[in-house]
C-alpha cells in the first residue's frame, strides 16, 4: 500500500521531480569534483615542491670541515672523511622508502681548468641499482637544463671519460660541448654544459666511478642527497625523540617527518649523519600546510553551499505541495503517514540526484586534474558512497522543516488558496 | 503601484520568497569570496615562497675575482638584496671560511636561519655555523679566533661549515675594501626574468643568474593552484547559479493561477510581467547585497585564517557580482516570463 502510494507520488508531476533531482545533482556534482581534486592536493604539491632538489644531507658523522666556495673545494681531498658507495642504497631500506623520490651521492677532487680552480665532482645521474627505478641527479634536480647532452650512466662505466662542465665556469674558461677538456692527466670530453644558477654552475660533474678513479677513492663517498616527501613538522614534529613514550615514539616513527626520515637513515648507515637542508625543508613543510589548508576552506565552503541548494530545492518542493498534504489530511490520513510519504520520495530524490551527481563530479574532478596537473586522480572508492549519504540527508533536512509547518496548517484554508 | 504591489506579493508569499532569497545570498557570498580569493590568490603564494630566500645570484664575470659591494644597490631595485664575501682564513689550525654578510641587509633574505644567540653580532662577534661549532666545540659565548660567538647558525647549507662576520671586517682582513663575491637578491617571482635581463645590462660586467630549483618550483606551485582554484570556481558558479536559476523560475511558475487571474480581470502583458520583474529585482538586490557582505567577511577570514595576511576589500567586484546575480535571477525568471502570452487564463483558473 505504502509502496503504491510512493509509486504513484513520484509517477505524477515528473517534469517538477526531474527539475529537483537536477538541482541535487548539480549540487552533489561540485561536493565530489572539489573533494576528489582537493583530497591529494597536498600529494601533488609535495612532488611539485619536490623539485626544489634535495631536502636531506646525508655526511660521514666525522667529517672534517668543508672548506669550499660557490661550490669551489679550497682542501686537498685526502683528510676528507667517506661513506662506503655499497652503503647508499640503503637509503631505500628504510621504513620510508616510497617517501624518498631520489637521492645521488657525490664525491669532489680539487682540479685546476684553464687557470681556474674548481671541483670535479663525480655523482650518478640516472643511474640503475638494486631492483628500485634509476636514481640521481636528473631525478634530484628536475629543474637543471643541459645544454648538449647529459651523461648517460644507467650502468658503471669506469673507463668513460666525459663531463658535464657548470654554465658559469665555461662561459669563464671558454669550455664548449663537445670540446676536449684536460682534468688530471686524462682527457674528457664535454657532454654538456649544465645550467642550475646554483654553485654547480662553477663546478665539473663527471660520473662517480671516474671521479673515484682520479681521486684514489674507489667504493667512496663524500655525501648523498636525498630528497624525500614528508609530513609539514608540528608540535609533535619537534619533540625530542629521546624523551618519548613508547606509543609517542612509535607515532613519530611512523610519521614522514623529515626528523624520522632523517633518523631511520642514520639507523641504516650508522658512520652517518643526515641533517635536514633547511631552506628546502622548512618552507616545503610551511607552504604544503598553507596550501592544504587553503583547499580545505575553500571545500568547505563549496560544501556548505552544496547542502544549502539541496535543502532550498527540497524545501521549494513540499511547499508547493501543501495542497495535496491538505487533501491527503482532509481524506483521514495520519500525520505520521504523510511525513513518511514525503521523507521517502525526498530520500529517493537525494540518492538519485547524489548518485548522477558524484558520477559528474568524478568526471569533472578527473578533467581538472588532467588540465591542470597533468596527471590521473587518485578517486578513493569511498568518496561517491559519502557524497551520497550526504545528498540524502541534505534532502530529509531540506524537506524536515517546510514538512512540520505544511503537517500543522489547517486544511481548509490551504485548500481555498489551492482551489 | 507597481512598488506597492510587488511588495504586498513578496510578503504574501514571504516563505518561498525567503528560502529563493537565501538561495542567492549563498549563491553571491560563495562568488564574492571565491572571487576575491582568486584575484589575490597569486601575490599571496608568491608572497609565501618569499622564505627560499634569494632566487638571483650576481656573480663576478670574466676575470673580475670580486664585485664591488655598491652593485647591491642596483641589485636592490628589485627586491631585498645582500652581498657576502668569502675568505679562507686558518683559525685555530685550520683553514675555515669566513663568510663577510650585511647582516642587515640578509635578514630577509634568511628567513630559513635558524639561530641559536643572536641573530646580528656587533663588532668583534661572529656568528659559527653548526658544524663549525661541533667541530671547535663552541657554544654561545665562548670564542673561536678573535672573535666571540654570538649566535650559532644552521642551514643545512654552506653556512653550517662557516664562520659569519660582518662584511667591513673580512674584506679589511683580506685586503678587499669595498669587494664582494657576490650578491644574492629575491627578486618577485613572476618579475625574475626581466629583473635578470635588466641587472644584466645594468652591470654588464657580472654575471647575473637566477636560481633555477627556486624560480621554477614557485612557478609551477603557483600557477597549479590558482588554475585548480579557477577551474574550481567556475564550476562552483555556474552551478549555483543554475541552481538559483531554477529557484526564481519556480516562483513565477507557481503563480501561473494569480497570472491567469491578473490576465482575467485586464491586466497587460507587459504590467503583469512587469509586477513580477520588480519583484524578482528586488529579491536579487537584497540577495546579492547581503551575499556580497557575507563573501567579503569570508574572504578576509579565509585571507587571515591561511595566510596571516589581511586581504585588501574587494570593493571593485562589487559591481560584478551585483551584475552577475542579478543576470542570473532574471535569466531563471525570463524563461517562464516569456511563456506568460501563452497563459490562458480560463485553462489555468480551471486548476489544468
Amino acid at each position: 500500500m505504502f509502496v503504491r502510494l510512493v509509486r504513484q507520488s513520484l509517477a505524477r508531476s515528473p517534469r517538477r521531480k526531474l527539475i529537483t533531482v537536477a538541482a541535487v545533482a548539480l549540487a552533489s556534482a561540485i561536493a565530489t569534483a572539489v573533494f576528489a581534486v582537493l583530497l591529494d592536493i597536498g600529494d601533488r604539491v609535495s612532488r611539485e615542491l619536490r623539485s626544489f632538489g634535495a631536502n636531506l644531507l646525508v655526511r660521514p658523522k666525522a667529517a672534517a670541515l668543508a672548506v669550499e666556495i660557490a661550490g669551489v673545494d679550497y682542501r686537498p681531498v685526502s683528510d676528507a672523511e667517506f661513506i662506503p658507495e655499497t652503503d647508499v642504497p640503503k637509503i631505500k631500506n628504510t621504513f620510508w622508502q616510497h617517501n624518498i623520490t631520489a637521492f645521488a651521492p657525490f664525491l669532489g677532487a680539487p682540479v685546476e681548468v684553464g687557470g681556474q680552480r674548481t671541483t670535479l665532482e663525480g655523482t650518478w645521474f640516472r643511474r640503475r641499482y638494486g631492483a628500485g627505478p634509476p636514481t640521481g641527479v636528473r631525478e634530484l634536480n628536475p629543474t637543471w637544463r643541459v645544454e648538449g647532452g647529459w651523461i648517460e650512466d644507467l650502468q658503471p662505466d669506469s673507463s668513460a671519460r666525459e663531463l658535464l662542465a657548470g654554465a658559469a665556469l665555461a662561459r669563464r674558461v671558454g669550455i664548449r660541448v663537445g670540446d676536449r677538456l684536460k682534468v688530471l692527466g686524462q682527457e674528457f670530453l664535454v657532454r654538456g654544459v649544465l645550467s642550475t644558477g646554483g654553485d654547480e654552475e662553477n663546478q665539473l660533474l663527471t660520473r662517480l666511478e671516474t671521479a673515484q678513479q682520479l681521486a684514489g677513492r674507489s667504493g667512496q663517498v663524500a655525501r648523498v642527497q636525498v630528497g624525500a616527501l614528508i609530513k609539514p613538522d608540528d608540535d609533535f614534529a619537534r619533540k625530542d625523540p629521546a624523551r618519548m613514550t613508547p606509543a609517542e615514539y612509535d607515532r613519530w616513527y611512523c610519521t614522514p617527518y623529515l626528523g624520522s626520515i632523517a633518523f631511520q637513515i642514520q639507523e641504516q648507515i650508522p658512520a652517518a649523519a643526515a641533517r635536514p637542508i633547511r631552506r628546502v625543508a622548512q618552507n616545503e613543510g610551511r607552504i604544503l600546510r598553507q596550501i592544504r589548508l587553503l583547499m580545505m576552506l575553500v571545500s568547505a565552503a563549496a560544501m556548505v553551499t552544496a547542502a544549502l541548494m539541496i535543502w532550498s530545492a527540497m524545501a521549494t518542493t513540499v511547499l508547493e505541495r501543501r495542497s495535496e498534504i491538505a487533501v491527503m489530511k482532509a481524506v483521514g490520513a495520519q500525520n505520521g503517514i504523510i511525513g513518511a510519504l514525503f521523507a521517502v520520495e525526498a530520500g529517493l530524490q537525494g540518492a538519485a540526484g547524489g548518485a548522477l551527481g558524484a558520477v559528474a563530479g568524478v568526471l569533472v574532478a578527473r578533467s581538472v586534474s588532467l588540465q591542470v596537473f597533468q596527471s590521473a586522480l587518485q578517486l578513493s572508492p569511498v568518496l561517491p558512497a559519502v557524497v551520497i549519504l550526504a545528498a540524502v540527508a541534505a534532502a530529509l533536512a531540506g524537506s524536515a522543516a517546510p514538512m512540520r509547518s505544511a503537517l500543522r496548517l489547517e486544511v481548509a484554508p490551504v485548500l481555498k488558496e489551492a482551489a | 503601484m507597481i512598488l506597492r504591489l510587488a511588495a504586498r506579493a513578496l510578503w504574501e508569499r514571504r516563505q518561498r520568497a525567503g528560502l529563493a532569497l537565501a538561495a542567492l545570498t549563498v549563491a553571491a557570498a560563495l562568488a564574492t569570496s571565491l572571487v576575491g580569493l582568486y584575484a589575490d590568490i597569486e601575490r599571496k603564494l608568491r608572497g609565501q615562497f618569499r622564505g627560499y630566500g634569494a632566487n638571483l645570484v650576481v656573480a663576478p664575470a670574466g676575470d673580475r675575482r670580486t664585485l664591488p659591494v655598491d652593485w647591491v644597490v642596483a641589485a636592490e631595485s628589485y627586491g631585498p638584496a645582500a652581498p657576502w664575501l668569502y675568505w679562507v682564513e686558518t683559525v685555530e689550525g685550520e683553514p675555515v671560511v669566513l663568510a663577510g654578510v650585511d647582516f642587515r641587509r640578509v635578514e630577509p633574505l634568511a628567513g630559513y636561519w635558524q639561530v641559536s644567540g643572536r641573530r646580528r653580532p656587533v663588532a668583534g662577534e661572529c656568528l659559527a655555523g653548526e658544524r663549525v661549532a661541533e667541530r671547535f666545540r663552541l657554544r654561545v659565548g665562548s670564542r673561536i679566533g678573535s672573535w666571540q660567538v654570538a649566535g650559532i647558525v644552521s642551514t643545512g647549507g654552506a653556512e653550517d661549515s662557516q664562520i659569519l662576520l660582518p662584511i667591513e671586517q673580512v674584506a679589511r682582513r683580506a685586503g678587499l675594501a669595498g669587494a664582494a663575491s657576490l650578491i644574492a637578491a629575491r627578486v618577485d617571482g613572476s618579475q625574475a626574468e626581466r629583473a635578470r635581463w635588466e641587472l644584466a645590462a645594468r652591470l654588464p660586467q657580472a654575471e647575473v643568474r637566477l636560481l633555477r630549483a627556486v624560480v621554477e618550483s614557485e612557478a609551477a606551485v603557483v600557477l597549479k593552484i590558482r588554475g585548480t582554484l579557477l577551474l574550481l570556481t567556475l564550476l562552483t558558479l555556474v552551478i549555483t547559479g543554475l541552481c538559483v536559476m531554477n529557484n526564481f523560475g519556480a516562483i513565477v511558475h507557481q503563480r501561473r493561477k494569480e497570472i491567469g487571474i491578473l490576465k482575467a480581470i485586464g491586466g497587460a502583458d507587459r504590467r503583469i510581467a512587469a509586477l513580477l520583474g520588480v519583484e524578482v529585482g528586488a529579491l536579487a538586490v537584497a540577495g546579492s547585497l547581503a551575499g556580497f557582505g557575507l563573501g567579503w567577511w569570508i574572504t578576509r577570514w579565509l585571507g587571515w585564517e591561511i595566510f596571516r595576511q589581511p586581504a585588501p576589500p574587494p570593493l571593485e567586484s562589487l559591481p560584478l557580482v551585483l551584475a552577475v546575480t542579478l543576470l542570473v535571477a532574471l535569466a531563471g525568471t525570463a524563461a517562464p516570463l516569456l511563456r506568460l502570452r501563452s497563459i490562458e487564463p480560463a485553462v489555468t483558473l480551471r486548476g489544468e
